[in-house]
């Protein structure tokens, strides 16, 4: 344990953060008298869901905060000194040199329009007086840190030839390039799928351990704390839930917010059944390959990029299968085709014997209404001009042995099913994301469908809405006894879910059979990465020094 | 009302009166007028604005009020005639091209991009030459000249919209494109399309002016506001109120239909209720 006899590194003392209330609106406060020390290099989370106020916490010591929003009360000083009193040609002195800030989005905290050389040395150029071959030559080292291949080719490069794994890599190293005392990392791998999570946050324990940098992880994610962090701050709606030693925390919290949050956490089920060996195959894939058209010419048609090759699985009635995949492995892809939106290039895909390439008008509309798909992102799959009410009743449109009466009959009790019999007036924007996804499911199994896609839809929300959705997917499915072919990144979400798994990397299956058994004693290398890269409240990798 | 209003702020009150005032002007000149607006008093020409002529007269000794509220008449129905075509068929072919893409948006834009080459004035002023000088060629020749300016604003957004996961979900629940365009995708372009529209308007006002400017507007000696300002440029010295009226007749008319506009589509937008 590290000895608190010095001064902290960081201190936060009854810290509050309100929006300034101007132009009619009242004043609110986001932060209340938020206190929490920070030793020099240790490691500390920032725990908290949406709305918490762990992003404001982390903005206002760099003092970043939005317009309209400013620290009222409080003090937040680093090494003794108030940063709230600071000038503002002092915090830039600060800012970079002494405090270093990693973002969420590595797709836009890079400037498209520098070559990484540049945005490298800018800080350098700032903070530091050094001539510039110095500074080239410890940018290469320190792309050599991250791992970055070839780093004099990087140097010339553009933010955009990068994935964003490898862009939060480089965003990493030209933060630690200053060899900062306090690392903030903001949310800093929730973009990533869950290799590059890994890799970018081991790379970045093991830097700011190098360095002796002290690290701010702020983050939704309780495995990750777990791993990552020594000790942890719980945030709620801007007040301090509870802080303390990460593992007594997660192993035994004492806050009834905190004893919520980890009870969210999805966990293995041992009452889930496979449907029996009788139920008859609803959803047949044989060698199926899905392509993208390339850009075309004038003249000439685009070359096709095949994302999908030769895929085969098959979902009985009833039964619910995860199909398991980092981005880009063509899981939602196949999602798409399996309802018949994305087109084959090649192999077949059967939807209760039929062939979905060869239905007829009246099959496919029945086919219509028995296959159902259920969105990753709640805000981009509900029409923003349309009341729930509508938006619901949509997929009752081409039912046509309801009459109208039936019809709002029907969208009502679904609505009562998934809690929210009062939102039928209301429009999109007027509900959390939680809700929005709630009428997304509703939209789905309103018409009783029996094969339902979710493509990632909890992978948006946050951890207890995570655990609601979920929960609620998992009681319709019980009562309705569709099929569902559950598409996600999360292991842990296929644990409590869904009884069998497809892994896909590469636009192939590597490995499929019952979650149990692959999850015990996974057969393919990628399969095994990705569980040891899935982070759980059980593993800590970081002893407490 | 009462409510909306409160919401809707001065701006639409006042974009909201103005317009008022304009309709109210031409449902009088429907019934009455001062004099007939194309009578020509010789005795009287150039009269400063007095009691019996309340805005003057102009060279002819016509009654400049009266000249005006026929005026109104013209050329807001030429406008209006001009936004309703370009808007309605731009929005269609705009709708077509965003949401099929393939070879019906390669045709649909080398046809507009065609179109949009040329000055629309030049091209409206073509057309007038072989169609002749009429109201109804007049019409077709500014909404021909608008309608790829609406076809690209509209295709553009269309392209977003397209993908967003909505569209996916209606084409999964059994809408045919037919189906999916009016119910999902053309109630979300509206609103740039009210903007569009309001300031079209605007544009096909002051062409038409443009028109009757270079002598191939409405033939005379039917009044529109457009050259009512073109025949009071020699006057302007000794006879301000000729280019005066006219001039703050475009000017209000304007004002208030884009006050409008802007309100209509704050009025459009489901969020406003929050």
């Amino acid at each position: 344990m590290i000895a608190s006899v010095a001064a902290p590194l960081l201190r936060f003392d009854g810290v509050r953060i309100e929006t300034s209330g101007r132009a009619g609106s009242e004043a609110r406060t986001l932060l209340e008298g938020l206190s929490f020390d920070v030793a020099a290099g240790e490691f500390v989370a920032v725990v908290g869901e949406s709305g918490s106020g762990k992003t404001l916490a982390a903005r206002s010591i760099l003092n970043l905060l939005p317009a309209g929003v400013r620290q009222t009360a409080g003090r937040i000083e680093l090494q003794g000194r108030d940063l709230s009193q600071l000038s503002a040609p002092e915090m830039r002195q600060v800012r970079g040199a002494q405090i270093g800030m990693v973002f969420q989005e590595p797709m836009v905290s890079l400037n498209p329009a520098m070559t990484l050389e540049r945005q490298l040395a800018e800080g350098m150029q700032l903070h530091r007086n050094l001539p510039s071959d110095e500074i080239r030559r410890q940018s290469i080292a320190m792309l050599e840190r991250v791992r970055i291949s070839n780093p004099l080719r990087c140097l010339k490069s553009y933010p955009h030839e990068f994935s964003g794994g490898m862009r939060q890599r480089i965003m990493l190293a030209s933060v630690l390039l200053l060899k900062p005392k306090l690392l903030i990392a903001d949310e800093p791998t929730t973009a990533l799928d869950t290799l590059s999570q890994r890799e970018v946050l081991e790379l970045m324990v093991e830097l700011a351990h190098d360095n002796g940098a002290a690290v701010l992880l702020i983050t939704h994610d309780l495995g990750l704390v777990a791993r990552y962090t020594e000790r942890a701050i719980v945030l709620e709606k801007g007040r301090l839930m509870e802080s303390g030693f990460t593992d007594e925390i997660l192993a035994n919290p004492q806050n009834p917010y905190t004893q919520r949050l980890v009870a969210s956490l999805p966990r293995g089920r041992a009452d889930l059944v496979p449907p029996p060996d009788s139920a008859p195959t609803l959803l047949q894939v044989r060698q199926a390959c899905i392509e993208y058209p390339g850009r075309p010419g004038i003249w000439r048609a685009g070359v096709p990029t095949q994302v999908v090759h030769g895929v085969s699985l098959d979902v009985r009635a009833g039964e619910i299968v995860a199909v398991v995949g980092a981005s880009g492995s063509g899981k939602s892809t196949l999602g798409r085709a399996v309802l018949g939106l994305k087109p084959l290039a090649a192999g077949t895909i059967s939807f209760d014997g039929i062939e979905l390439a060869a239905m007829t008008a009246a099959q496919r509309k029945q086919f219509r209404r028995d296959a159902q798909l259920v969105f990753q992102d709640p805000y981009s799959s509900l029409d923003p001009r349309r009341r729930v009410r509508d938006i619901v009743g949509a997929t009752l449109r081409h039912v046509d042995d309801l009459d109208a009466a039936e019809r709002r009959a029907r969208v009502q009790s679904i609505l009562e099913e998934v809690g929210l019999s009062s939102f039928g007036d209301r429009f999109p924007h007027q509900m959390s994301g939680g809700q929005r996804q709630r009428v997304a499911i509703a939209r789905a199994v309103v018409s009783r469908p029996r094969l339902v896609v979710a493509d990632e839809p909890v992978s948006a929300l946050d951890v207890t809405i995570q655990q609601q959705v979920l929960t609620l997917l998992q009681t319709l499915q019980a009562q309705y006894g569709f099929a569902c072919l559950f598409i996600t990144h999360d292991l842990a979400v296929v644990r409590q879910i869904a009884t069998r798994v497809v892994v896909m990397s590469g636009g192939i299956v590597v490995e499929e059979g019952p979650v149990a058994s692959v999850f015990a004693a996974p057969a393919h290398k990628y399969t095994r990465e990705l569980l040891e890269a899935t982070p759980s409240l059980e593993v800590a990798v970081l002893p407490r020094c | 009302m009462r409510v909306w209003l409160r919401h809707a702020g001065s701006g639409a009150i006042l974009g909201i009166s103005l317009v008022g005032a304009l309709l109210l002007t031409i449902a009088i000149g429907l019934v009455w007028m001062p004099y007939n607006p194309i009578a020509i008093d010789l005795a009287h020409p150039l009269a400063p604005p007095a009691l019996h002529h309340w805005f003057g007269t102009d060279e002819f000794g016509r009654d400049v009020l009266s000249r005006s509220m026929l005026g109104a008449r013209i050329s807001v129905l030429i406008a209006l005639a001009t936004v309703a075509v370009a808007i309605t068929l731009g929005t269609t072919l705009g709708l077509l091209a965003g949401y099929l893409r393939g070879w019906t948006d390669r045709v649909l834009m080398m046809g507009t991009d065609t179109v949009l080459a040329f000055p629309g004035i030049l091209l409206a002023l073509a057309l007038i030459a072989v169609l002749g000088s009429s109201n109804g060629s007049i019409i077709l020749a500014l909404s021909t000249a608008y309608t790829p300016s609406v076809v690209r604003v509209v295709r553009s957004t269309v392209l977003s919209i397209r993908e967003r996961e909505f569209i996916e979900a209606s084409r999964s629940a059994g809408d045919s494109a037919l189906e999916t365009i009016v119910r999902h995708v053309l109630p979300n372009v509206l609103p740039p399309v009210v903007v569009l529209a309001t300031s079209l308007f605007g544009w096909a006002m002051l062409s038409e002016s443009a028109l009757s400017f270079l002598g191939v507007g409405v033939p005379p000696p039917a009044p529109t506001w457009g050259n009512m300002l073109s025949e009071s440029r020699p006057y302007m010295d000794i006879a301000g109120w000729l280019s005066i009226v006219p001039g703050l007749c475009i000017a209000g008319t304007l004002l208030g239909i884009n006050l409008l506009g802007d309100a209509l589509r704050d009025w459009l937008d489901p969020r406003r209720e929050s």
